[in-house]
């Protein structure tokens, strides 16, 4: 039988109750390294991309049989000049008549379609136009493009319900489902046109494009898609 | 008079404090490690539009366009001043020098493309452009690129706002 309980056995080896300390400097080093290695690769600003393509060349699809009560293509078409947007497609929203060279009644030009003029209100161009740009002056800026005008008319066209079947018109999801189908293809009612004048600015079409793509319902966290698929243009002019 | 304690001759550092610092700058510097494909190099003559667009960049052929000139994958090919390129580089419409370059990119992926079941010449190009260019050079731009058959644009844009 020993003499010593095993309780006295550590106060005996060691001197003081400390408990023992972590050896941290391995673990010191190997911060030292990952630091700087993450300090040059750290990223100050995320990218993003907005897909286009070239329009398709060639015949159009002859269509079968046309049903009567078929919603015409909306050929949203948004024109960019240096006096505002020009929004043009076949919804009535859009207030377009068809001339007479579109075979409409005679007397009404082609192109009476929305326009949205400029803003003239510098707070909102010192938003829209100078956001992300520190070298630009709003003053200058002002009156800019009305994005937010076109935003809403977008949501519009979107939501109308022409022919009172209680869904909206151009309301075709403009992504395909999961898995996607082999032959899916966007439909035509995503698709805007973009035909910017020569000299307007590309900060001003990446803003149309913007305004065009999608929207946030209310309370909604998941955006709604507009028209995503945008194909740009020659210009109006 | 009173004993005096006699000094430990080990002095000890103590770590932990700056470990904790280490601890909460390594997960800063890890949430916003970069892993993205594409690197851009911002300048003066380069300042990419803002946008509220989600889509995240992939690799492709990458043409800049800035105030000063035209590179692709961070070759120069032709000059800019003040929002053109000079005629004498020009067919039409058509920006000679790149259409040459981009010709040529386009031939070596459709050479690899070839050789590889795998893998689509897909004709995707990443734009960088100055957000202050006008749009007849852009346009100038995708028309060259669309006859050196590259047709699936990419604008790229600073991600900000929502």
């Amino acid at each position: 039988m020993s003499d010593h309980k095993p309780s006295d056995r550590r106060r005996s080896a060691g001197t003081s109750l400390e408990p023992p300390e972590l050896n941290l400097l391995p673990f010191m080093n190997l911060m030292t390294l990952l630091i700087p290695f993450l300090l040059v690769s750290i990223q100050f600003v995320t990218l993003a991309v907005i897909d286009s393509s070239l329009p398709a060349i060639g015949q159009p699809q002859p269509s079968d049989e046309k049903d009567e009560d078929e919603i015409p293509p909306l050929n949203l078409t948004v024109g960019v000049t240096e006096d505002g947007f020009t929004v043009a497609g076949s919804a009535t929203v859009l207030g377009c008549e068809k001339g007479a060279a579109a075979g409409g009644p005679t007397g009404v030009s082609d192109d009476k379609c929305t326009t949205i003029g400029l803003n003239s209100d510098t707070a909102y161009c010192a938003d829209t136009v100078c956001k992300g740009d520190d070298q630009c002056n709003p003053a200058q800026e002002t009156p800019c493009h009305d994005f937010k005008a076109l935003h809403e008319l977008m949501v519009q066209l979107k939501e109308i319900d022409g022919d009172g079947d209680g869904k909206a018109d151009y309301g075709e999801a403009c992504r395909p489902g999961d898995p996607k189908p082999d032959s899916w293809q966007p439909p035509e009612t995503c698709n805007v046109i973009i035909a910017p004048n020569p000299d307007i600015r590309y900060h001003v079409i990446v803003g149309v494009m913007d305004a065009t793509r999608d929207y946030k319902k209310d309370g909604e966290g998941e955006s709604t898609d507009l028209f995503p698929y945008v194909v740009i243009a020659g210009g109006v002019k | 008079m009173p004993k005096r304690r006699k000094h430990s001759t080990d002095a000890k550092l103590q770590i932990t404090s700056l470990m904790d610092i280490m601890t909460i700058i390594l997960v800063f510097l890890l949430k916003s490690y970069s892993t993205d494909d594409i690197q851009i190099a911002p300048s003066d003559d380069l300042r990419l539009p803002t946008s509220s667009a989600q889509q995240a960049p992939e690799l492709a052929v990458n043409a800049v366009v800035s105030q000063t000139g035209i590179l692709v994958d961070g070759v120069k090919v032709v000059d800019i001043a003040g929002g053109l390129v000079d005629e004498s580089f020009k067919r039409g419409t058509l920006i000679s020098p790149l259409f040459d370059i981009l010709k040529e990119k386009a031939d070596e992926a459709k050479a690899i493309a070839e050789t590889r079941a795998t893998i689509n010449f897909s004709g995707r190009i990443l734009l960088q452009c100055d957000r202050n260019i006008p749009f007849s050079l852009v346009r100038e731009v995708m028309y060259t690129a669309g006859q050196a058959q590259f047709a699936e644009f990419k604008f790229v844009v600073y991600k900000g706002g929502e």
